[in-house]
């Protein structure tokens, strides 16, 4: 991987960063579509909107801006648990399936 | 990962499931399900046109459903905590995702959604992007986390980042709060079907339903649940989208009812305009609102009003008898006078339901808002009403919030084997929902479109079919009266809950009665599937929090998942037997479940992971005060559990917010509360950042 020459710490902090930083643009959109939209749809002139046409694209048009939201947000954290190696390892996968495993903190 | 058959697994799914998951497998079996509902449809259409009573179809192919799911439930079954919790967390991202979205729509997703939208318009919006918006902080926010600590509970987190035992007491007492309230919810859901299409009371219908509800959860846990739900999921959306494309095309020619609305919708405003100024229609509402000035007149003076209409109910019957009238002309009014309520209590109560009836019948369109236009109201056109509005977006807050925070959905993402299929399996959910979601709107203006075009203006004797069948079984639902004895059906005439929209969109699309059952079976699959995520949640709560990490932490795995089976049998009787008092409204009580799991849990559990500062003291008192200012909301404002707990008026309202949005209030009060006194108290242990670092990144690399 291209980030390898990085310390494990340092790629730890970076894919955090990364995320957060993905979490808040991909959160400020969704705020637009689900507080925004409806917020500009209701300041329209009662007059000369077609309001059949508004009602659609809002109703429509803010779910499927939220399924791609969640498909962006799956394909971007892959590509950034790639970069920084940060992919679960398959190995590990097994051992995380035993029945019983303590819990972290205790 | 390593295939580990269990002793248990019986049965083709169960098979998939176990031998190493085997996709293919999967599909294969959910095809030939779906091969075989509509095998089933066909061959009850040919039954019924060879005469076998509709009767014994309707129940047969209900039963036959049922039946399914509990093979599959009775094939998942276990006794191993791993598949009891989570599913053996090899669950496939998209078979997760259908289950999931099986689990989030319950009966008031099937039914209530198309109604709400039919008949508050635009408000409705809220309902729909709240109910789909969430998933985007689930998917933000919460799961992958969450499935990184791959724990079996919420409480667990809650326990395990905050330290024991205050954290995760009141997680699962908020639990308990959140999810038994929803289960009540959608148990009197099952027993509206049940008693309705089987014609036993509601009482029997509300536990033959709890039979269906157990036969899928009771053995097998999380795992037979979620392959029911899968199954559940299949049966909902067929019965949903076939009347709907059905319809779609009957009226436009298109069969993809999202596309085809829009034009239904310009016709539906077009008419409203009309309706708005027909002189028949004011005549009509003139009649209501007299009507109403009359009742409001009685209830001042109840006995009076009563003395009054018995006397003039002898006088008339006298002049009849004097007059010698026609034998029948005596009797109507001796039935009459029969009916009168015999005691003032009695009277007061039959006015004020009618009252509350046609309170909104006065008003243009029968007290629907212009149907496209936002925050409108009928009776005074073109302003927007500031008060909907930000009822609106109080409504929207509690419910985005509310979805990621509900523990019968985050336990979900514990279930995948790996944290992306985690954050994929949201977006399978997201898929699976919006194909309902994405028709529910279309539904609603298609029927509209039918109502306004095919009814109103149309003789009633000459109404379509499926007016009076509905008009006979369910009077509360469907409702005609000619008040103007015109002959003519105004629509503020008719009287529509919003059940039926959903309900009898088979009849009204033309389709076969059969089709009609397979609604019915998906309203039931619906109701079904989330009951049994709730009850297990509750269940699990009780037997895993409780018992196994509180009272006894050496009990053997096989003594956790018999208690939790117990547990769960002791939860649903005590959910039937609330549902079968007939707590008056579902859909609030299914949104208050909102706002409260929006104000205990999100701040604890979005704070936990993203700021590492947050201490337990400050997630307790966070969780406290957000739960502790909703129930106040909610108990001070609304009036069902004020006059269930025998408490006076309602309280004043808050900037006019109603208490269904009671979470608005909490939410941020659990936010702030949290946020402070984690700055006042000691900074968390070491062990505790180290967890949240681990639960940050899906590689398992130690620190």
């Amino acid at each position: 991987m291209s980030q390898s020459r990085l310390t494990p710490l340092e790629r730890r902090q970076r894919h955090w960063r990364g995320t957060v930083r993905l979490t808040w643009t991909l959160g400020l959109v969704w705020l637009v579509l689900v507080f925004g939209v409806p917020w500009l749809v209701s300041s329209l002139a009662p007059g000369q909107t077609p309001w059949a046409q508004v009602y659609g694209w809002t109703a429509q048009g803010a779910l499927v801006g939220f399924w791609l939201l969640v498909l962006v947000y799956a394909w971007a954290m892959r590509q950034l648990d790639r970069r920084f190696d940060m992919l679960e390892g398959q190995a590990n996968d097994g051992a995380e399936d035993a029945p019983e495993r303590p819990g972290r903190s205790r | 990962m390593a295939p580990r058959t269990h002793p248990s697994a019986q049965g083709g799914v169960a098979k998939a499931v176990a031998s190493n998951l085997n996709v293919r497998r999967l599909h294969q079996l959910y095809g030939g399900w779906v091969l075989l509902l509509l095998i089933a449809v066909l061959a009850l259409m040919a039954l019924e046109w060879m005469g076998v009573p509709k009767a014994w179809l309707g129940l047969g192919f209900l039963v036959g459903t049922v039946l399914v799911y509990a093979g599959i439930g009775l094939a998942c079954r276990t006794t191993q905590p791993d598949a009891y919790y989570v599913a053996d967390r090899r669950v496939p991202a998209m078979y997760n995702g259908m289950a999931t979205a099986a689990d989030w729509m319950s009966a008031a997703s099937f039914m209530g959604l198309a109604g709400a939208l039919y008949l508050s318009g635009f408000d409705g919006l809220a309902f729909l992007l709240g109910w789909t918006g969430g998933f985007c902080l689930v998917a933000f926010l919460l799961a992958p986390y969450l499935r990184k600590f791959g724990q079996y509970t919420v409480p667990d987190f809650l326990g395990a980042r905050y330290g024991e035992p205050w954290p995760r007491l009141i997680g699962v007492v908020a639990v308990i709060v959140v999810s038994f309230t929803y289960v009540v919810a959608q148990i009197v859901g099952v027993g509206l079907i049940v008693s309705r299409l089987l014609g036993v009371a509601f009482e029997l219908g509300v536990f033959l339903g709890l039979g269906g509800v157990l036969v899928c959860s009771f053995l097998g846990g999380m795992r037979a649940i979620t392959w029911t739900q899968v199954a559940q999921y299949i049966v909902l959306i067929l019965a949903f989208l076939l009347p709907v494309t059905w319809l779609s095309i009957k009226q436009t020619d298109n069969p993809v009812p999202p596309l085809a609305y829009v034009a239904q919708l310009e016709a539906v405003g077009a008419k409203e305009q009309q309706l708005m100024h027909d002189p028949a229609e004011s005549a009509v509402r003139g009649w209501y609102a007299e009507r109403y000035e009359q009742l409001q007149m009685q209830l001042a003076q109840p006995e009076q009003a009563l003395r009054q209409q018995r006397e003039a109910a002898q006088v008339q019957l006298q002049v009849l008898r004097t007059q010698n009238a026609p034998a029948w002309q005596q009797r109507a009014v001796v039935r009459e006078l029969a009916r009168l309520p015999r005691t003032v209590e009695e009277a007061k109560q039959l006015w004020l339901e009618e009252l509350a009836r046609i309170e909104r019948k006065a008003l243009p369109l029968d007290g629907m808002p212009p149907h496209a236009q936002p925050f409108a109201r009928a009776d005074r056109a073109g302003e927007v009403d500031h008060n909907e509005q930000r009822n609106f977006f109080a409504l929207i807050f509690c419910l985005v919030v509310g979805t990621a925070a509900l523990p019968h959905i985050l336990v979900r993402y514990y279930t995948t084997p790996t944290v992306h299929q985690a954050r994929l399996s949201v977006v399978w959910t997201v898929f699976f929902v919006l194909l309902l979601y994405l028709t529910a709107p279309a539904l609603a203006v298609l029927v509209k479109h039918e109502v306004f075009f095919s009814l109103v203006g149309s003789p009633i004797d000459a109404l379509p079919s499926w007016v009076s069948a509905w008009q006979t079984v369910a009077p509360d639902l469907l409702r005609v009266e000619d008040v103007n004895a015109d002959g003519l059906l105004q629509l503020n005439e008719l009287s529509l809950g919003g059940d039926i929209i959903a309900l009898a969109a088979a009849e009204i699309a033309g389709l076969p009665f059969v089709v009609s059952v397979l609604v019915a079976a998906g309203g039931m699959a619906a109701a079904l599937s989330t009951a049994d995520g709730l009850l297990l949640t509750v269940a699990n709560a009780l037997s895993h929090d409780v018992y196994y990490k509180m009272i006894d932490r050496t009990a053997s795995t096989a003594r956790r998942v018999t208690l939790s089976k117990v547990l769960l049998l002791v939860v649903a009787l005590a959910a039937a037997y609330v549902a079968a008092q007939r707590p008056a409204d579902i859909v609030f009580m299914v949104s208050a479940a909102f706002s409260l799991a929006a104000a205990a849990f999100f701040p604890a559990l979005v704070l936990g992971i993203f700021w590492m500062r947050t201490t337990g003291w400050g997630a307790v008192a966070g969780m406290v005060s957000g739960l502790g200012i909703t129930l106040f909301y909610v108990l001070s404002n609304a009036s069902w559990p004020r006059q269930m707990l025998g408490l006076g008026d309602p309280g004043p309202l808050w900037w006019g917010i109603e208490p269904i949005a009671a979470g608005v209030f909490g939410v941020p009060v659990g936010l702030v509360v949290t946020v402070v006194v984690s700055w006042l108290t000691p900074r968390p242990a070491p062990q505790v950042v180290a967890m949240v670092r681990q639960l940050r990144h899906p590689s398992s690399d130690a620190l």
